[in-house]
């Protein structure tokens, strides 16, 4: 945000303009504690040497202090996780990895063809891969499963990549973006006798760099929080990525909530850094998409 | 694409359109042709991965809802409608349909007002802007199914919880509450429980705020406005392509609400409480393996989904025009 924007309260040195800005921090403050109290409980929990029981008064604040959770759910040395979570953490970044990967690559392509080519059927081709927005997996993860499973897929890592590389969202995105660009390089090229790929990878790539992080970092945190199709596709325990090792163990009969917490925040931790330092290129890629005020 | 490049001064054949083209090393196409199948080449790959994955599985679930098939009966018989007779009979598919729109109607409203509101407010430079944000994006930015955890710890139903210590304590409630576990405040809890997820809604008012010009605000001070009017009758209805689009989206996105809060806190209990449909199919096909039924339910779903995209596309696209 810029400095030297009009704002709405008072100077910061009267008297009203004091009492404006206790109201918003009170507001803010309210939510602040309703977003983000449970993450701060759970951090405390996670700290929490002696574990965390139901007692009166409710035990928020560890008497013991220690890593321990930490390093016994990594290791896989608790009673609830009886496998590292550093192996969940792999898968993770393996799905997460490769699916933004593909994503990138399948993506730039189809946007450059879209917003730059003109070949028969291409409005009808781009509209069918913008309903796939709607498409919920809901609809997909039997048949998906039942097809994947003739094609031996299914509890595979390629299977569980693969239904997170469909969305046509970014496709939409690297159209919109490509037709903000200048396209007399792209010209001035193909006069010269340049390949259509040569354009592409040489022209258009290195001035899509903006959309590409947007996209690169909106499909990572997407998948990496990813829950149903690894629920549905993963049927070995080693094939679990985070979200689905936390929602399966989370469901053992006593759970073990100090444990559990570090292995939350473990999951969780790595998405915060990334979003609230990537929020801009977050933001970038709905703005570019023109449907903005 | 082998391309020839030592071919450098420019082709006035091909800028016409007609002759050969050097591009290729498939000599004998006219460039349209050319453009044609590049175009192509280059949308094959999503094209494959949407037919692969959403494409025939979607006709697959279509067949699926006509039939008997479940987990050891596969392909099963052809029984027409029976699937779609069948959920349609059940007080559950009701039920779920009800609690998703309830949680619709207060989590859509909510995520306007909080997000507006703190875009507002984090405009102001006050001190701590920076932590606040931070706070409010933290549920966004991880899985739901955190989110649902960490709620369930919150809530805990008897000693340990402590909103439960924290009523008691002022004297609002006599006795714990079952907050999960009870049929009265079931659902209304995962409600309030997923009603703190409007962190990107806010970073995208804020880009809106950001991009409107100072000399609105500064008109507004020199005709008199107090804060109030400014806000009410400048503000917000020169965000109103923001609101519109948050509203759609999430309106379109309405029928998936809820599954990974009811997965982790009640499993669409108690009795059904908290029953939302995209649990109650994946209840259908996973617990008890009536793949039939439960890609008929799904695909009411998705009908409902594309009812409702249907009546918001036309309002979108002119309000996006509007702005442009």
């Amino acid at each position: 945000m810029s400095a030297d924007h009009e704002t709405i309260f008072e100077d910061p040195d009267t008297k009203k303009g004091r009492l404006e800005r206790l109201g918003a921090h009170t507001y803010l403050f309210a939510i602040a504690v309703l977003t983000a109290g449970p993450y701060l409980l759970m951090l405390s929990v996670s700290l929490m040497g002696n574990g965390w029981n139901p007692v009166i008064p409710p035990k928020v604040v560890p008497d013991v202090w220690s890593l321990q959770n930490y390093v016994d759910v990594w290791l896989g040395q608790t009673a609830l996780l009886d496998r590292g979570f550093f192996g969940f953490f792999v898968n993770s970044l393996v799905y997460a990895g490769s699916a933004t990967l593909i994503v990138l690559v399948v993506d730039s392509l189809a946007g450059y063809a879209f917003a730059r080519l003109e070949f028969a059927g291409r409005d009808v081709t781009f509209g069918a891969v913008l309903a796939t927005i709607m498409i919920s997996p809901m609809i997909l993860f039997i048949p998906v499963y039942l097809m994947f499973n003739e094609f031996g897929l299914v509890n595979t890592r390629l299977g569980i990549i693969l239904p997170h590389t469909i969305s046509g969202f970014g496709v939409f995105l690297m159209r919109q973006f490509i037709k903000t660009l200048p396209s007399s390089l792209e010209d001035a090229a193909l006069m010269d006798g340049c390949s259509r790929f040569g354009i592409y990878w040489r022209i258009v790539v290195p001035m899509m760099k903006p959309a590409l992080v947007t996209l690169a970092v909106i499909t990572f945190i997407t998948v990496w929080n990813s829950f149903l199709w690894p629920l549905v596709l993963a049927r070995d325990a080693g094939l679990y990525n985070l979200p689905v090792a936390l929602g399966y163990f989370q469901g053992q009969v006593s759970t073990l909530w100090a444990p559990l917490m570090a292995a939350a925040a473990m999951t969780l931790i790595p998405m915060v850094i990334l979003f609230v330092t990537m929020q801009k290129y977050y933001v970038r890629g709905f703005t570019l998409s023109g449907i903005k005020g | 694409m082998a391309s020839e490049p030592e071919e450098s001064s420019i082709d006035l054949d091909r800028q016409t359109g007609t002759g050969t083209s050097t591009r290729f090393s498939v000599d004998n196409l006219s460039l349209r042709q050319q453009e044609f199948l590049e175009g192509w080449l280059f949308v094959l790959g999503k094209l494959a991965i949407i037919s692969f994955v959403i494409g025939f599985p979607m006709v697959f679930a279509v067949y699926l809802s006509f039939t008997d098939s479940n987990l050891v009966n596969l392909p099963g018989e052809f029984i027409g409608l029976g699937n779609y007779r069948w959920v349609l009979e059940q007080d559950v598919w009701w039920t779920s349909l009800k609690n998703v729109f309830i949680l619709g109607a207060v989590v859509i409203p909510a995520n306007i007002v909080f997000s507006f509101t703190t875009a507002l407010l984090l405009r102001e430079k006050l001190r701590g802007s920076t932590l606040y944000r931070v706070a409010f994006l933290v549920p966004v930015a991880g899985p739901p199914i955190i989110w649902a955890i960490v709620w369930k710890l919150v809530l805990f139903p008897n000693e340990g919880g402590i909103v439960n210590s924290l009523l008691l304590a002022a004297g609002v409630i006599e006795a714990y509450i079952p907050f999960l576990s009870d049929t009265a405040y079931a659902l209304p809890s995962v409600i309030v429980s997923q009603m703190w997820g409007f962190g990107l809604s806010m970073l995208i008012y804020m880009a809106a705020l950001a991009g409107l010009p100072s000399s609105v605000m500064e008109s507004a001070a020199m005709d008199g406005a107090n804060k109030y009017q400014k806000v009410r009758y400048i503000i917000w209805p020169l965000m109103k392509p923001t609101t519109f689009f948050l509203v759609v989206i999430q309106l379109v996105l309405v029928m998936r609400m809820g599954f990974g809060a009811v997965f982790v806190m009640t499993q669409g209990g108690p009795l059904n409480a908290t029953m939302v449909p995209s649990y109650f199919i994946y209840q259908l096909a996973f617990r008890y393996n009536s793949f039939g039924q439960s890609a008929a339910a799904a695909i009411l779903m998705f009908l409902i989904t594309a009812f409702i995209a249907l009546l918001t596309y036309k309002p979108l696209q002119s309000n996006a025009e509007y702005y442009q």
